[in-house]
């Protein structure tokens, strides 16, 4: 009954391990959805009872939602001096030098935008859909911005008075290229965008050293940043314009360092795997993988799930990586733009800039001491039944930006 | 022996829906998956543990995050190394069965520990060890069950046995 007619006895197994390692290895996403698919409906009948492992989501208070107002008051309000709103980073390919924004041409985004932070310029906005918007870096292949060196220092041949170029990437760096004189540059020396009508200069980069076409190190990092200024755009856009809530019903919720650290639920649409699933002002998780009507679900705490967060104390908002440890705990990875330097009480948010994430859900709460245990966080201990996902409205747009080769 | 693999196959649903919720104690439930194709590997020629494997082993994968066919492959490696090693090993008494089916259940703990997952897969905490032991020695007990089972069930015995 069990035969293979025509494989010789002894490689019956050895061929049945080897085509078992090929699919775990080729067909993973597949075989993700499979489970999914096949877990939610084993999990099925402990839904609403309670070994489903639902429950209340604490109250976050008065005290800790007003400081989590301020906080987002000063992240999202426009840099100063110029007149531009702030639009939600979605997106960042550092690969191919692009950042995908939530706003488009009915918010007034236009090709050839600048996009700025506080920090400097960081690229021109290349491709603009209804509702989003992309922009390419400073550092990207066929980037090209026209700057003039801020300061020029005297004693220049013929007596310039400045030094104009073409700030061009070559997909890692950016270069000053098609300028005259480039040798006269020195490292440190200040890259600023042409002044455009009513708007002041914006920072671009320094000259790292110096040559016929000497390299220029942008002043705006695009890595983390949650939303960035667009020229020409008077209202800013709310990241919770871009997604609608979908009721999504708890199925499961196997955490604590248990051999399913992971939730599945079930509701009415496919999810794309990074929705976020949300209630009542929580992060609740992230899906990992969906089937038809159902979703595995990643908390924040479980093995291996890393997270951008804002940490909110008392000295503002600073971006933190932190990865779950597996226990219901999580560790910080990294500080991007550096650690708090005052212990206190602070507040976890999610953060902005990774793509179907809403930023200003809460996360945790906790304390930071840099002397004396770090991040100590406290999660959730369970999940509500009742969960609402935050579906992305404009995933066709956004999955054409992300890959469009132009 | 396809009813048989059907009970052990909803046994082995049972387990994991009891894995999924009991969080921090699922280390504790035994592998039933594991106990019946020891048996199914020593009692029964290679095409019937290549069926159990490939019956059981998915049921198991779907506590697995990350690695629906993990289970099976492990299962496979064990049931393979138990029937190639079931003359070696002649196995007595109850005491025989429960130290060998915890030597394999330890074998299995490691490997689907160790195998390489690209989701979460399985972390075991340190202090879950104590639950994973107590899961161990559960898993042995019950192979050490199903093996006395078949010895006084002549019917089982048959199904196991037969060409």
């Amino acid at each position: 009954m069990w035969g293979w007619p025509g494989v010789p006895r002894r490689l019956r197994t050895p061929l049945l391990l080897a085509a078992l390692l090929a699919a775990h290895l080729l067909l993973g996403p597949l075989l993700e959805t499979t489970r999914t698919v096949a877990a939610s409906r084993a999990a099925a009948p402990l839904a609403g009872t309670p070994l489903d492992g639902g429950g209340p989501l604490p109250d976050p208070g008065a005290t800790v939602r007003r400081r989590l107002a301020a906080a987002r008051r000063a992240v999202e309000a426009p840099p100063q001096g110029v007149p531009a709103a702030r639009l939600p980073v979605l997106d960042l390919d550092p690969r191919r030098g692009r950042l995908v924004l939530g706003g488009g041409r009915e918010h007034g985004v236009r090709p050839g935008a600048l996009a700025f932070v506080d920090a400097g310029c960081v690229g021109t906005v290349d491709r603009v859909e209804p509702h989003l918007a992309r922009v390419r870096l400073l550092q990207a292949r066929g980037s090209a911005l026209p700057v003039r060196v801020d300061r020029v220092r005297p004693g220049l041949p013929g007596g310039l008075e400045e030094l104009y170029g073409i700030l061009e990437g070559n997909g890692s760096r950016a270069f000053l290229g098609r300028a005259f004189l480039a040798e006269a540059l020195r490292p440190g020396d200040l890259m600023v965008t042409l002044a455009r009508e009513g708007q002041r200069e914006l920072p671009v980069g320094v000259v790292e050293t110096g040559g016929v076409r000497p390299p220029v190190r942008p002043l705006a990092d695009p890595v983390g940043l949650s939303n960035v200024a667009v020229e020409g755009v008077a209202e800013p856009v709310h990241p919770e314009d871009l997604y609608e809530d979908v009721p999504f019903g708890l199925l499961v919720r196997g955490g604590g360092g248990g051999r399913l650290p992971v939730g599945m639920v079930r509701g009415p649409v496919r999810l794309p795997p990074g929705t976020a699933l949300h209630r009542g002002g929580w992060y609740v998780g992230s899906v990992t993988a969906a089937g038809p009507d159902c979703a595995t679900v990643s908390g924040a705490g479980d093995p291996g799930r890393t997270l951008t967060v804002r940490v909110v104390g008392d000295t503002g908002a600073h971006r933190c990586v932190i990865r779950g440890d597996g226990a219901g705990g999580v560790r910080v990875v990294s500080w991007p733009g550096g650690a708090p330097r005052k212990a206190g009480e602070v507040v976890v948010v999610t953060a902005g800039g990774q793509q179907l994430v809403p930023p200003w859900l809460l996360v945790g709460e906790g304390r930071w001491d840099p002397h004396a245990g770090g991040l100590d966080l406290e999660l959730p201990a369970t999940w509500p039944r009742s969960l609402l996902a935050a579906r992305f409205r404009h995933e066709e747009a956004r999955r054409r930006l992300l890959g469009s080769g132009r | 022996m396809v009813l048989l693999l059907l009970l052990l196959a909803l046994a082995t649903w049972s387990a994991v829906l009891v894995q999924i919720c009991a969080g921090p104690l699922a280390w504790a439930v035994p592998s039933v998956p594991l106990a019946a194709t020891l048996l199914v590997a020593r009692w029964s020629h290679p095409g019937r543990y290549r069926a159990a494997c490939l019956v059981l082993g998915p049921v198991a994968g779907l506590a697995v995050a990350g690695g629906l066919l993990v289970p099976t492959i492990v299962l496979l490696l064990l049931a393979a190394c138990a029937h190639r090693t079931r003359r070696w090993f002649p196995v007595r008494g109850l005491r025989g069965h429960l130290a060998y089916g915890c030597v394999f259940a330890f074998l299995e703990l490691g490997l689907l520990l160790v195998f390489p997952m690209e989701g979460p897969g399985l972390t075991l905490e340190p202090g879950g060890w104590p639950w994973a032991v107590a899961g161990l020695l559960l898993t042995g007990w019950l192979f050490a069950v199903l093996d006395r089972l078949a010895r006084s069930w002549p019917a089982l015995a048959h199904v196991l046995t037969r060409p």
